[in-house]
């Protein structure tokens, strides 16, 4: 409470600075020379989080974000970039302890449905039923790995007949026309770490040591063919990636031997369910660790190539991406039996039994085994626990009579040395598999279609992009032990990656128009305002075969069509000092929609940049990317102070 | 063989006594009123437009036109207190009843009137003579001499007999098209021919900034860049000569990359005019908070360039207007002299301004013979609804201009100081006052023009914005 009171004030010292002074413009602007120039910039934002379940209002986000950028470039054929960036999170240190209301399912409620609850930014808690799990926040107290703080080191050769140019070092590349989906824009991976994907493109992707090459056919003399085919001003880009990086996320997972935590951009720790029982997966915990291809090398170096070109009255690019997928699959490796634990503690355990694929799967789905348990307490006929004295394979067995039984959670224990039980899943978090995406891009001025009070064209943005063989995890996949019989849902996670994994070709589809708008009847308007309407369309062609939108946190299945549109709109008013900007996206499939609104206040000179954003997320739990927010609505403060 | 080598020497030393004699009434003038104020600035805008190349170009130039303005100046009946050296304020203006008939209205409110944007003290200097180049001038003769009458057709466009676009055409993109201009139309053509003068432009760093707050103003907005231009046709003085490789359609091009303030550093335009009236320009603007390229409307051009400044798309280089005749009505009202900004920027500054920059402490103007263009929009949907401006006789630039809004209120002004190198005749930019008569804002850009490796800084990296967003 001290701390938020201390934000408080700082909040208002900054909103009743000395307007007068600050906005003098003759202030620092950084240090520059001829041919060199070191800028940067400090900004802090203070947020509150005001839509977490039976919580009240807390501190969210408080992003702290110090850059610095140097350019030189000594003459027309070189430049020399570096900048570097810090970036922290003060909510860790200053803010209260939440309650996400997503530890794992619940064994005192209905059906085991209910969810335990997971207390973040608290690292001690008293492991009970009531207090279950607790997690800090220092994954993201502050990213300053070397590699983060490296935003980009490059260096830039221009030959001086302007036939190619080569950029080489770390730094990043954007590519298609869509703004807020990724089609074509999937040269880097992305940092989803603060604010998921709900920030500017540039702050979300990971830069990455590489090379790049652009040849101007024009200049190099060999334009005549492709001139001949109508494509005029033809480009190359060709780009080499030898390190690999996959995008960054945290999941918020409770379970105590594999404890993540992200705050309020964290992402939810799926409900665990049985689709044939409708019973929570009680007493399942999950131990998560990467499987990542080289991080530098030949072996999964990326490649992709661009060529541009001007036609039919506007910008084609036609791209190809051989590189690395940048989000999971999700494999099962096996699974640790807890003794001891009936929260999956590991740390407290008297003993923990690691049961290898093959076992783990045995206790899951045979016949008898954990998912057969489930069903028959659902249906009132409980059979005994798989790890209890009478189940298919009882702990002392599994221990080599090192340790007594299970406690049996509806029989009760059969002996006084019975111990509560609990299974930690073991999982792979996926990222060794290629992707390959051919695809095209159009922008086009319609200047055809002159509307609106100032007669102004919109502009046309088409993105198409085809993936090859996209991996999925599968929603349904064949039971192991009943040949003809598929499992779903959670239950398919659990199951051998041969069987679990699966692919389909993927067509993403983006339909823009920006627009200027002039407001009919509003005369002293001096400046339009930007419109921004999108319409995707993610076809997938095998979704009929039951695929996971996104394990492990987007747990619901992909639809054959899945269908977005995005609307951004940009009006600065008086005399442009002060500026709104609002973003709307609507999930039409999962019934999510997002809306954030930005306000910057431009009256304080060049040095100072104040902003209030608001973001609001609805959508259902456990669909990507809106609805696995639901709860992360805020409003955040941030003030930059910039040279 | 000794003989010879006598006369040739004779020859040189008569040839050299000759030019060295050369002269114009400009320079004479210059001479006189630099000796009388013994400002070193003044003195060294003397040597400039004394060397050889100069007084021959502008002699050239002279020949073609039929006169300079020192020749019409000198044949107008002025009154006899308009001379150089005349300081004007806003205490003795009241004294010279006919500087309103020199003065634009919104220039003579701000030295006399205004609270905001205010002109402290007006100095008169003498009249110089201004030219375009050796190319220019020898594109045009051409035209002249082979009897080349460019047309104008119903969609506006300026073409040669030949149908090949005025502006395209390797033999007449530098040429002035019409020495003479008979029409509203025609002047406008010359105007447009003109361009930014020269061939390949550099701006390193242009200043844009922005005062709000009447008597009280200060710099609210502040920004600085690097700006390139360049003519794609005709070129004959900055390589690469003739045409620029791979812009067969389009007439020339304007770029910008900001360098400040911090959150827009990176912001690249690239703008580039399409010679047919059917295309809209091409506008590609690298957004960095995107790291992506985006295709912009190029027929949305009323908006500021940069937030809360008041220099929008169709005013820069003053005029970028498209000529439209279905939607604009393009009139010569008259002609006459104005009192505008001198083009000496090259050597000195001919304006300072206040502490804040948000004010003219003073300025030096000088008498030109102009042509009065009105633009008038016929669709009522323009952010202007009037376009006067006062268009130079002698080099077919403008030196003024002054827009309105649709309910006839005045809106912007637009009046510049040029760096005109006379050696060569080209004109780069060093001040441009664009202020907002409505918001009562005062903006200015203020320009370092780079002369020297041009024809190595300026190139395709400049007019490719995919190239550009890596510029620094």
């Amino acid at each position: 409470m001290k701390n938020r009171r201390i934000l408080l004030g700082l909040v208002i010292i900054v909103m009743t600075y000395d307007v007068s002074a600050a906005s003098d413009i003759n202030t620092f602007s950084g240090w520059k020379g001829e041919n060199w120039s070191l800028h940067g910039r400090l900004k802090q934002g203070v947020s509150v989080l005001y839509d977490l379940p039976d919580n009240d209002n807390v501190l969210g986000p408080s992003n702290t974000t110090a850059e610095l950028k140097f350019s030189y470039r000594p003459n027309n054929s070189w430049t020399f970039i570096t900048n570097a960036w810090y970036r922290a999170d003060l909510s860790p240190s200053l803010g209260d302890d939440f309650d996400t209301g997503q530890g794992l399912q619940d064994p005192t409620s209905a059906g085991f449905n209910g969810r335990l609850p997971y207390r973040l930014n608290e690292h001690s808690c008293l492991g009970t039923i009531g207090d279950p799990f607790c997690a800090d926040l220092d994954q993201i107290r502050r990213f300053d790995d070397l590699d983060e703080v490296l935003r980009e080191l490059s260096i830039k050769y221009r030959d001086p007949k302007s036939r190619y140019t080569i950029k080489a070092g770390k730094f990043q590349r954007g590519w298609g026309q869509s703004d807020g989906l990724r089609l074509l824009d999937i040269l880097h991976a992305q940092d989803l770490r603060e604010r998921f994907a709900f920030r500017d493109s540039d702050e979300l992707r990971i830069p990455a040591w590489m090379v790049s090459a652009d040849l101007n056919f024009e200049r190099m003399g060999i334009a005549a063919p492709f001139k001949a085919l109508g494509m005029r001003r033809p480009t190359l880009e060709f780009n080499f990636v030898p390190e690999v990086h996959h995008s960054q996320f945290i999941i918020n997972n409770p379970t105590p031997s594999s404890l993540t935590a992200g705050g309020a951009f964290g992402l939810p720790f799926p409900a665990l369910k049985d689709p044939v029982s409708g019973y929570g997966l009680v007493g399942i915990g999950a131990n998560l660790q990467e499987k990542t291809p080289d991080d530098f090398g030949f072996r999964d170096a990326e490649f992709s190539m661009r060529l541009r070109f001007d036609a039919l009255g506007g910008e084609f690019t036609l791209n190809g991406f051989y590189g690395m997928q940048d989000l999971p699959l999700v494999e099962f490796t096996g699974a640790n039996v807890v003794a001891g634990s009936a929260l999956n503690n590991e740390s407290l355990a008297a003993a923990v039994v690691p049961l290898d694929l093959a076992n783990a799967i045995g206790a899951i789905h045979a016949p008898g085994g954990y998912l057969g348990w489930l069903r028959s307490v659902a249906s009132g006929n409980p059979i005994p626990f798989p790890l209890s004295d009478g189940g298919i394979a009882p702990l002392a067995a599994l221990s080599g009579g090192e340790l007594p039984n299970c406690i049996d959670p509806v029989f009760g224990a059969s002996t006084p040395a019975d111990l509560p039980c609990s299974v930690n899943a073991n999982f792979n978090l996926d990222y060794d598999h290629r992707q390959k995406v051919i695809g095209f891009s159009f922008a086009r001025d319609m200047v055809e279609l002159e509307i609106g009070r100032k007669l102004v064209t919109p502009t046309l943005r088409l993105e198409v992009a085809y993936e090859l063989d996209k991996p999925f995890n599968r929603s349904v996949a064949a039971d192991p032990f009943v040949p003809g019989a598929t499992v779903s849902g959670s239950n398919s996670l659990v199951i051998g990656p041969s069987a679990a994994y699966t692919d389909s070709d993927v067509l993403s589809t983006m339909i823009g128009f920006d627009y200027a708008l002039w407001v009919p009847g509003w005369d002293l308007q001096k400046k339009s305002i930007f419109t921004s309407f999108q319409f995707f369309n993610i076809h997938t062609f095998d979704a009929d075969e039951g695929l996971l939108q996104q394990a492990p946190y987007g747990f619901e299945t992909v639809a054959k069509n899945q269908q977005y549109a995005t609307f951004l709109w940009n009006m600065p008013v008086i005399n442009e000092r002060l500026i709104f900007e609002g973003l709307f996206i609507r999930d039409f499939d999962n019934s999510g929609t997002f809306y954030r609104q930005r306000i910057d206040f431009q009256f304080f000179g060049n040095n100072f940049r104040p902003r209030l954003e608001w973001m609001t997320f609805s959508g259902e739990g456990q669909n990507a990317p809106i609805g696995i927010l639901d709860h992360s609505d805020l409003i955040e403060f941030s003030l930059t102070y910039q040279f | 063989m000794k003989r010879i080598n006598m006369i040739i020497a004779i020859l040189c030393i008569a040839f050299s006594t000759v030019v060295s004699a050369e002269t114009n009434d400009a320079l004479d003038a210059w001479k006189s009123y630099a000796a009388k104020t013994g400002n070193p600035d003044h003195a060294k805008w003397v040597d400039e437009i004394s060397k050889p190349e100069a007084i021959a170009l502008a002699k050239a130039w002279k020949e073609l036109r039929g006169y300079d303005a020192q020749d019409l100046v000198q044949a107008e009946k002025l009154p006899a207190e308009l001379k150089p050296g005349l300081v004007i304020t806003k205490d003795n203006a009241g004294d010279f009843p006919w500087l309103k008939d020199y003065l634009p209205k919104t220039t003579y409110a701000s030295l006399t009137s205004n609270d905001w944007g205010t002109i402290g003290k007006i100095t008169i200097v003498p009249t110089n003579t201004y030219y375009m180049t050796q190319a220019a001038l020898d594109s045009t003769k051409k035209l002249l001499e082979k009897n080349i009458v460019p047309t104008i057709n119903e969609k506006g466009e300026l073409l040669n007999p030949d149908g090949s676009f005025f502006l395209l055409n390797d033999a007449t993109a530098r040429a002035v098209p019409f020495i003479h201009p008979k029409n509203g139309m025609e002047l406008n053509w010359s105007y447009v021919s003109h361009g930014i003068s020269n061939e390949s432009e550099f701006f390193k760093p242009i200043r844009i900034g922005g005062c709000g707050g009447g008597a009280n103003a200060k710099l609210d907005r502040y920004y600085e860049g690097h700006l390139w231009w360049q003519k794609f046709h005709g070129r004959r003085l900055v390589e690469p000569m003739g045409d620029v490789p791979g812009k067969d359609e389009l007439v020339e091009g304007g770029s910008i990359f900001f360098t400040e303030p911090f959150d827009i550093r990176g912001l690249a335009g690239v703008r580039q005019r399409y010679a047919s009236a059917d295309k809209a320009d091409d506008f590609r603007v690298f957004i960095p908070s995107l790291r992506r390229t985006r295709i912009m409307t190029g027929s949305d051009a009323q908006d500021p360039i940069a937030a809360g400044v008041e220099l929008i798309w169709d005013d820069w280089r003053a005029y970028w207007n498209k000529t439209n005749p279905d939607n604009f009505e393009y009139n010569l009202t008259g002609e006459g002299f104005i009192l505008a900004l001198p083009e000496v920027g090259y050597v000195y500054d001919a304006y300072e301004m206040n502490d804040e920059r948000c004010a003219l402490k003073s300025i030096e103007v000088e008498l030109r013979p102009v042509w009065k263009l009105e633009i008038i929009d016929k669709t009522g949907k323009y952010i202007y609804k009037t376009r006067t401006t006062w268009v130079d006789k002698e080099n077919y630039y403008m030196q003024y201009h002054i827009t309105t809004d649709q309910r006839d209120n005045v809106m912007r002004i637009w009046d510049d100081s040029r760096a005109f190198r006379p050696t060569t005749g080209e004109a780069q930019w060093r001040f441009v006052l664009v202020s907002n008569y409505l918001s009562e804002r005062f903006n200015f850009l203020e320009m370092e023009s780079v002369w020297e490796n041009r024809e190595q800084l300026i190139n395709d990296e400049k007019f490719d914005v995919d190239q550009l967003r890596d510029y620094r």
